[in-house]
């Protein structure tokens, strides 16, 4: 048996003032425990705002989101949340800061993870002489010693070496294999998630575009090449036409005629023909849906 | 906590073989070559993906798979042990096999092919003898 | 650690205590402690200063009585003396005018620092999305930064109203520091806790709805502002007046120390007329008064006795509008986050 760690339905989010519009809208999706999730999506698509609310930091303008099978305000000692500009204290060292994470997480912090992490940096120096890799560091130190069910990580390798980079996904994993965390991360460049993440949910324009496991939704697709010819009764996600050929990304419905030319599709090609196609439904696999699908 | 792992993992993001299968590939390349014996742990989930940065589900399915062919076995808290062997013998540097095929290689340098010319007729001769019994 | 098959799902941590309060008190005190050495450093000033002034004089009038000088001897020597005993007092008179407009000026200082660099810069920075997602609750977060002020600042102040009661107490005589003048009120008794709770209290809202440090600084610094001006203006109606009256051309004698708050003329049926009544008739004005039934003087005041039921009265609303800053500030908190 699976535990939810993360379960939105409805749920919307709108910003006062700053053009009304909405940021997120319609979101419905769930996500196991245990997964560890890419949240990817183009800028302004909605997946700070999707992390912030998960994190309790805003309330909902409609709809739920659910942490860990309670409210986000119940389940703050249970998840750590790194927000994308990295805030830490600027008056505090890295030593202080690590003592503030002890402090206001007395029930789980685990100091010998904070400090695995945190150990290239100086302790001595105050947080506002870092640079911004050594801040996100420290940031992913604070949010590994609370010893989270669920790590919500906004944009964390954006600052980092490519060196810093491996070494903390590698941290991330590990804590992933050895504690079943579940791991939410996101970004706009998938490169940095592809191979560390074994979920996906792909934000666009405010609305959950994909959500499931990477492996199933990569199945769910077949890049057709051949004569062109009608391609119903599958879902076409984008097609291109050169000359005589035609070379099109589908869901497919059904058989696929052998006449095709049937290969997989990479992850990234699923993801860019997916945001060049914002009318395509929403794909959920079952996991990832929140009211079971009624069987066909 | 056991003793040190006896292989390690290098993954290539841009290999186009998928990772797990890497971790499959390179395995059984030990197990070939002998630096791996029977008994010997492979290394944890934990231990490969914090070096190699990947996905812990990815170091299961390569060690499922493993067991699945008979070559390892899982210790529930001990960790991951090498059970099997993979044609070790013939891999080794004194091997006839080898030294048949050290032969063969050196007559097709000395017939005028570069190494290009030899790397794809050998792989076409391997694809046509082991076809239908691949890994996947 | 864990090898293949021994992936075991996450032990069930539900029962995971959260921080005391204690905790979030003492993560604050360390975010600010540079501002807190500052407070303290500022205080043991003032203490310094008030305490040496008072001493310095009271050693300069304890000589000028031991002298066989008199404030109407006037010889060579006893001029000397008198001159030093005059400034000597008039000084410190000055002095504590000062130490008291200081404590009343104080509770917008702290209103601007809890609305500014302690809530409204967490909000500007982002650094409340860290504080609001360790174990704490943002309703802790904001308890911390009420509770510990306000501990500090009870005791602190408390320290620099006792001190200033005592400095105050030893004027009596020549330049004396009225305990109802408008310094001297705010900084004695209850009433300078009570109107550092509130700077604090109004802090709270202003650093939540601004959310910026400058705005928020700023409305913090009014409200606490107006509210005291109000008070000033109003203070002497909080408690029932006692009036005197005289008949005559001279205005009814009050004991020393008594805080006359309105002084006018009173006709032979009891009516009031202000002070400067007939003031424009020159000559004519004996005439003039009798023409309009002036009988003599009236005046309203508070004597001696009235100093605390007037501090307690004014302690007392400030402390609901305390409250009230802080129910609203709870009440903005909730809006914001989930």
């Amino acid at each position: 048996m699976t535990g939810t760690a993360l379960m939105a339905d409805g749920l919307g989010m709108r910003y006062r003032g700053r053009r009304g519009g909405w940021a997120l809208r319609d979101c419905a999706f769930r996500l196991p425990a245990g997964a560890v999730c890419a949240l990817v999506g183009p800028n302004g698509a909605g997946k700070s705002t999707l992390l912030a609310l998960a994190a309790g930091l805003l309330r909902p303008a409609e709809g739920t989101i659910r942490v860990l099978g309670s409210a986000p305000g119940e389940a703050r000692a249970r998840m750590a949340y790194v927000a994308q500009d990295k805030p830490l204290y600027p008056g505090l060292t890295v030593a202080g800061t690590l003592w503030a994470g002890a402090e206001l997480n007395p029930g789980s912090w685990d100091r010998d993870a904070a400090e695995r992490v945190a150990g290239p940096l100086p302790s001595d120096a105050k947080v506002r002489e870092l640079s911004g890799g050594q801040r996100t560091r420290l940031a992913l130190a604070l949010a590994l010693g609370k010893r989270a069910e669920l790590l919500l990580l906004d944009e964390p390798m954006a600052d980092l070496d490519p060196l810093a980079r491996h070494q903390l996904m590698g941290v991330l994993m590990a804590e992933a294999a050895e504690h079943r965390t579940t791991i939410v991360m996101s970004s706009h460049i998938l490169g940095e998630l592809e191979g560390a993440c074994d979920h996906l949910l792909l934000v666009d324009g405010g609305r959950v575009r994909l959500g499931g496991e990477t492996d199933d939704l990569i199945a769910a697709h077949a890049v057709l090449t051949g004569p062109v010819r009608d391609l119903t009764p599958h879902t076409v996600v984008e097609s291109r036409t050169t000359g005589r050929a035609l070379t099109a990304l589908v869901r497919p419905e059904g058989p696929v005629d052998p006449a095709w030319d049937r290969a997989e599709p990479s992850l990234e090609e699923l993801l860019l023909a997916h945001l060049r196609s914002p009318e395509v439904p929403t794909l959920l696999t079952p996991s990832a849906t929140v009211h079971e699908a009624v069987p066909a | 906590m056991a003793e040190s792992a006896a292989v390690e993992f290098r993954i290539d993001r841009r290999s186009g073989v998928a990772t797990y299968l890497q971790i499959v590939q390179q395995t059984k390349q030990a197990l070939r070559l002998g630096l791996l014996e029977p008994g010997d742990r492979l290394p944890t989930a934990r231990e490969v993906v914090e070096a190699t940065a990947i996905n812990p589900n990815t170091v299961l399915k390569a060690y499922r798979e493993l067991e699945r062919e008979g070559l390892v076995e899982g210790r529930r808290g001990l960790g991951t042990f090498v059970t099997g062997t993979l044609g070790g013998a013939a891999a080794a540097d004194d091997s006839p096999l080898r030294a048949e095929l050290t032969g063969w290689a050196g007559r097709a340098r000395a017939a005028g092919l570069d190494r290009d010319d030899v790397s794809a007729l050998f792989t076409a001769v391997l694809d046509s003898t082991f076809e239908g019994d691949q890994d996947r | 650690m864990s090898a293949l098959t021994d992936v075991t799902p996450a032990a069930p941590r539900t029962a995971r205590p959260g921080p005391a309060l204690g905790a979030g008190a003492r993560v604050l005190l360390r975010q600010h402690r540079w501002a807190l050495w500052l407070m303290v450093a500022l205080a043991l000033v003032w203490i310094a200063v008030v305490v040496g002034f008072t001493l310095w004089a009271g050693h300069v009038n304890d000589a000028f009585e031991a002298s066989p000088c008199t404030t109407t001897v006037t010889d060579r020597v006893c001029d000397g003396r008198w001159q030093e005993f005059d400034l000597a007092l008039s000084v410190r008179q000055k002095v504590l005018g000062y130490a008291g407009l200081c404590v009343t000026v104080m509770p917008g200082l702290v209103a601007a620092f809890v609305a500014g660099p302690m809530i409204a810069r967490e909000f500007e920075s982002g650094t409340y999305k860290l504080s609001w997602t360790q174990s704490v609750s943002p309703v802790h977060w904001l308890l911390a930064r009420l509770a510990v002020p306000a501990a500090l600042l009870v005791a602190g102040v408390s320290v620099l109203s006792a001190v200033f009661a005592w400095a105050r107490a030893r004027t009596e005589g020549l330049y004396p520091v009225n305990r109802f003048g408008d310094a001297a009120f705010g900084a004695l008794g209850t009433a300078p806790v009570a109107y550092a709770l509130l700077g604090l209290a109004l802090g709270a809202p202003a650093g939540l709805l601004a959310r910026r440090t400058v705005p928020a600084t700023s409305m913090a610094v009014l409200a606490t502002a107006a509210v005291a001006m109000a008070l000033n203006r109003v203070r002497g109606r909080l408690w029932p007046l006692n009036t005197q009256t005289s008949t005559g051309s001279n205005p009814p004698q009050t004991p020393e120390g008594t805080w006359l708050v309105e002084t006018g003329r009173l006709t032979g049926g009891g009516g009031r007329l202000p002070l400067d009544t007939c003031w424009e008739a020159g000559s004519g004005a004996d005439r003039c008064l009798a023409d309009r039934g002036v009988t003599g003087y009236y005046v309203d005041y508070h004597p001696v006795s009235h100093f605390w039921p007037l501090q307690l009265t004014e302690t007392g609303i400030l402390l609901v509008l305390a409250a009230a800053a802080t129910a609203l500030a709870f009440r903005v908190l909730r809006r914001y986050h989930a």
